[in-house]
């Protein structure tokens, strides 16, 4: 329990912490200077930059009909007749430092108070001097990429926040947790992960859904899909996981346990390594054919492809395709079997499934049997094994539908020496569950 | 950029949004209606030139009478500045430079940049192009000095002392000078405490003057090193100049009106007469009068001790003539309507029953004499000669409603549109009623305007209906859509034509069904008969032409004559004298020479 509520508790934490990280201000007003004599400038001068809609002959053949207007006429039909000026005061020196092209600042620093809708033009008198300016109150989410991110995020200028989170965060993972058999099964890291996945979306969906009430960028509902498809997958996940972990833990309780074997380190070693090999040979079947079809496609876009080009690149993505495939079929056999050798070398055998160390089977999920079981003898001198098949529903979505086939995993059980007659027993009672 | 080509896919979106753009680009283009007057030029001859906004805006006046009239053949480009260099005139345009030539018969493009700022003092011009520096004229040849030191804010007034120092300014740049054989710009004097320069004046003393946005008005004095504010003018937007030549009289536009100091600066009044009026211009003539021009194109002159308002621009427009058979005239000029009896009487101003502003007004005169005035917002009204009062036209005129053109047709009958309805009625001179014209048994047709053509052939059309009169045939009647073209016309072998976008249709004499053909040339619009029985007649082309019928029935042209003045025309005749109203004034036409005599009537 103590490890599920850790999960859920990083999970949320860190949802918090990356809302918290690009939760954007509610308001800030952008501040440009304005330089009416360029403005005047650009409105009359001939451009050098094309449209990529019009021709730049009809462009400035427009340009050229639109008469011309005197300096303060120009100012005047630009502000639409109205032009705040205001005393500079504290205000000029909020502005210290302002070289670039705009700066952004709060509503309260501003020296205006009933916000507008569009643009409000200021001059800001100091003497007899006027400095031009243009404000307009903007949700920032509408411009983060243009807005510095302290501006933009005001949780990022909070540091003592984010070390309170940081040491929340490592005192978590790194809390020490007795983890039983069950706990640390493929099952029970499954359904953490699911819920993880869930506790960790779930409020940045939340979040995303509030902001959209604000004019929201694209990302924000992207965000809202996508957060959400994965909460849901999140949720999927612990809901079939934690019915596998329940399983697991009444069968190590004893409840539909057929068997119960300790093994000697020797042979548990031999049999992962062994099952490393097997598994990894089985895998390395499945890419040599995905491999043979990647290249018989990728060969057949090369050379019949209208656009070579595409052809090639079909190529280079299938390539890339089977190279992945070749290091995952590499690398999870090390993986499970470092896994496998850290767990408790014991087997518990059930009528719906196996636990092989922290690797669990379950076959009587919705979809799934077992398909055969068998005892192999082990011949010189090796330890005997149980061979079991099962099956599961799997799903493969095309443009036309989905296609559900039965996918096969084999299982091989150690069995300790002297313990044949009871695998012979389990077997037995293996198959009459199947035919039942 | 290959975008727009790319794909097919893409190609019918990017041609939409290419047309999306185009039309609200010449939507932009078509709005603007506003004529401010941009500049006043006091000529060495003594006359003024005035520069409005609008294509080939130029106008030109001189003492003592000061009727000002569009220059002819002046550039048809959007103007921005004009200046004079030795006796010529030079303007800058959006689309070029151009120099009227000295014997001021037409004009020679000296550039094709558009000019942003323009100044010349003798033979010393300068022109600043937009988006470059400014460059030396001289000789009609441009030489870009090369000078260190301009503002990165652009320079946006000239101003080139009699030494040949040239004065910037600008928005935001200050004053600066570019002194003889200095290749250098250097600020001048110190203490502008705004630099954002709207105007910039040098008197003939040397004294400067720097109207600013914001700051008021400053004045540098010869040897003087630091700019005085001229803090008695209570204004701090200095929007437009003026300096007299002895620098004692200054005048500032400071955005709702006119200030005007006759001690150099100290001390200022407003004026009355220009208060809350924005001028945009103003000039001191080479006799001390002083000139403003406003926003919205009107020009007013120092007379005396007040300021009145020279007639100019929309003032001169006539709009509608209309004769009665004594040879009287009525004038519809400008927002006013004047009356002139008889040939060589003096004109007489009419009051009007509604502001000739209320509407878009028409007039036409019956077989009487009786004048008929009304507007899209006012329904037709009668003139009693006698009492000089205004009366309802006569009954019948659908209520409430205005009428969008009133005509004088065939035998003085008047015909009136009505503005809401657009239903084509007649004066029926013997019940003295108006009666709706029966148009080939249609009903609905919106019409909005009625003109008629040589032979007494009538035609009234709208959007989307099409109306003629052929003489002793009934009212016909044909419906197209879209006829934004309008302005149906008539050619020489009588056959009627009309323009549907690009869609050219014909109706031949003896026929009522219109063909769509290839236009010809040329065609024949409004048109009066003379007493000798001959027709004038405008064309498309802005021609007046005298025609004779054929016994076949067709025309031919006997005499041609070029216009006075500028379009819009309006034409009638009376008593074997011809009228022609133009853009800036009423003309009539001696037959025999050719030759056009102003006589539009005084202010």
């Amino acid at each position: 329990m103590l490890l599920v509520f850790r999960s859920l508790i990083v999970a949320m934490l860190l949802a918090l912490s990356v809302t918290l990280w690009w939760y954007p201000a509610a308001t800030l007003v952008m501040v440009e200077p304005v330089a009416w004599g360029q403005l005047h400038e650009q409105q009359y001068a001939p451009r050098q930059r094309a449209s990529p809609f019009l021709s730049s002959a009809v462009i400035e053949q427009s340009r050229q009909s639109r008469p011309f207007m005197p300096m303060a006429e120009f100012i005047q039909n630009q502000v639409g007749g109205a032009m705040l000026e205001v005393e500079a005061g504290e205000w000029s020196r909020e502005l210290t430092g302002f070289d670039g092209d705009r700066t952004w600042m709060a509503p309260d620093r501003v020296p205006v108070t009933d916000p507008p809708r569009g643009w409000v033009h200021l001059a800001l008198r100091d003497g007899e001097a006027l400095d031009f300016y243009r404000l307009q109150w903007v949700d920032p989410l509408q411009r983060l990429g243009d807005i510095p991110s302290a501006q933009a995020h005001p949780f990022r200028g909070f540091p003592l926040l984010w070390a309170c989170v940081g040491i929340v965060l490592v005192v978590m993972l790194a809390l020490p947790v007795r983890e039983s058999p069950a706990q640390a099964s493929n099952l029970a890291r499954g359904m953490r992960a699911g819920l993880g996945l869930l506790f960790f979306f779930l409020p940045l969906t939340l979040v995303s859904l509030w902001l959209s009430q604000r004019s929201a960028p694209d990302a924000v509902y992207a965000l809202i899909v996508i957060g959400g498809m994965l909460a849901l997958t999140g949720l999927v996940t612990a809901l079939i996981f934690g019915r596998q972990y329940a399983w697991l833990r009444r069968l190590m309780a004893g409840e539909g346990l057929l068997a119960h074997w300790q093994l000697a380190p020797e042979q548990w070693r031999d049999f992962v390594q062994r099952d490393m090999r097997r598994s990894r040979g089985e895998k390395l079947a499945r890419l040599v054919m995905v491999a043979v079809m990647a290249v018989v496609v990728g060969l057949g876009f090369v050379l019949f492809a209208p656009d070579r080009g595409a052809g090639l690149v079909v190529a280079g993505v299938l390539t890339g395709m089977v190279v992945l495939l070749a290091l995952i079929v590499l690398l999870m056999p090390l993986w499970t079997r470092r896994r496998l050798l850290q767990a408790l070398p014991q087997v518990w055998l059930g009528l719906e499934g196996v636990c092989i160390g922290h690797q669990a089977h379950h076959w009587s999920g919705l979809g799934s049997r077992l398909e055969s079981a068998r005892l192999q003898r082990g011949k010189q001198g090796r330890p005997a094994r149980i061979e079991l098949t099962y099956s599961g529903l799997r799903g493969v979505s095309s443009g036309r539908g989905v296609y559900v086939y039965r996918d096969q995993q084999n299982v091989v059980v150690p069995v300790p020496p002297g313990k044949e007659a009871e695998a012979e027993g389990v077997i037995a009672r293996l198959r009459a569950g199947r035919g039942k | 950029m290959v975008f727009p080509t790319a794909s097919v896919p893409l190609r019918y979106p990017v041609t939409a949004l290419r047309l999306a753009m185009l039309s609200m680009l010449l939507l932009c283009a078509g709005a603007v209606q506003a004529q401010p007057i941009l500049s006043l030029l006091p000529e060495s001859t003594g006359c003024v030139s005035v520069l409005t906004s609008q294509a080939g805006g130029l106008y030109r006046a001189c003492g003592p009478d000061w009727r000002f009239r569009r220059v002819a053949g002046a550039p048809d480009a959007l103007p921005v500045a004009l200046a004079e260099s030795h006796r010529s005139l030079i303007l800058g345009t959006r689309t070029g430079l151009y120099q009227r030539s000295s014997d001021q018969t037409g004009w020679q493009r000296l550039s094709d940049q558009p000019t942003g700022a323009l100044a010349c003092h003798g033979a010393r011009c300068v022109v600043r192009p937009f988006g470059q520096g400014p460059q030396r004229l001289s000789d009609g040849r441009f030489s870009p000095p090369q000078v260190r030191g301009l503002p990165d804010q652009p320079l946006q007034q000239f101003v080139i002392a009699g030494d040949g120092a040239l004065y910037g300014a600008g928005m935001g740049a200050g004053v600066l000078r570019l002194k003889p054989g200095s290749d250098a710009w250097q600020p001048v004097g110190s203490g502008l405490g705004n630099g954002n320069v709207l105007a910039l004046v040098l008197a003939d003393d040397g004294t400067l003057h720097a109207g600013t946005y914001g700051g008021g008005l400053y004045r540098l004095r010869p040897g003087e090193v630091r700019w005085q504010r001229l803090s008695g003018l209570q204004a701090v937007k200095v929007t437009a100049l003026a300096v007299s030549a002895d620098g004692s009289r200054v005048l500032a536009g400071v955005g709702d009106g006119v200030r005007e100091s006759w001690d150099g600066g100290d001390s200022w009044r407003k004026v009355p007469e220009l208060a809350g009026i924005p001028v945009l211009s103003l000039a001191f003539d080479g006799a001390g009068r002083a000139w403003a021009g406003t926003r919205e194109g009107r020009l007013y002159r120092r007379q005396g001790e007040e300021w009145v308002r020279a007639r100019f621009g929309n003032d001169l427009i006539v709009h509608q003539v209309a004769s009665v058979g004594s040879g009287g005239l009525f004038v519809l000029m400008g927002d006013r309507l004047y009356r002139r009896p008889h040939p060589g009487a003096d004109w007489q101003r009419i009051e009007t029953p509604f502001p000739l502003t209320d509407g878009s007004v028409s007039l036409a005169v019956d077989a009487v004499g009786r004048l008929y005035l009304g507007s899209t917002r006012h329904p037709p009204r009668r003139l009693d000669s006698r009492t000089g009062e205004w009366g309802m036209s006569a009954s019948g005129w659908p209520g409430p409603g205005g009428v969008r053109a009133l005509r004088t047709g065939p035998e003085g009958v008047v015909y009136g549109i009505h503005a809401d309805t657009g239903q084509l009625h007649r004066l029926d001179p013997e019940q003295d009623r108006w009666t709706p014209v029966e148009v080939g048994g249609a009903l609905g047709h919106q019409l909005r305007n009625l003109r008629w053509l040589p032979g007494g052939h009538g035609v009234a059309w709208g959007p989307n209906d099409l109306v003629w009169l052929r003489p002793g045939e009934p009212w016909g009647h044909s419906r197209f859509a879209q006829l934004e073209r309008g302005a149906p016309g008539l050619d020489a072998d009588g056959m009627l034509w009309t323009r549907r976008q690009v869609t050219v249709f014909s109706l031949a004499p003896g026929e009522d069904r219109w063909r769509d053909d290839a236009i010809r040339h040329p065609l024949y619009g409004e048109a009066v008969v003379l007493t000798d029985g001959t027709e004038l007649a405008l064309t498309e082309d802005d021609r007046l032409v005298r025609l004779r019928r054929r016994e076949d029935g067709t025309w031919v042209e006997r005499n041609a004559y070029a216009p006075p003045g500028p379009p819009p025309y309006a034409l009638t005749a009376a008593g074997g004298r011809v009228y022609l109203g133009t853009l800036d004034g009423l003309h009539e036409l001696d037959p025999v020479h050719g030759t056009w005599r102003d006589i539009t009537p005084p202010h």
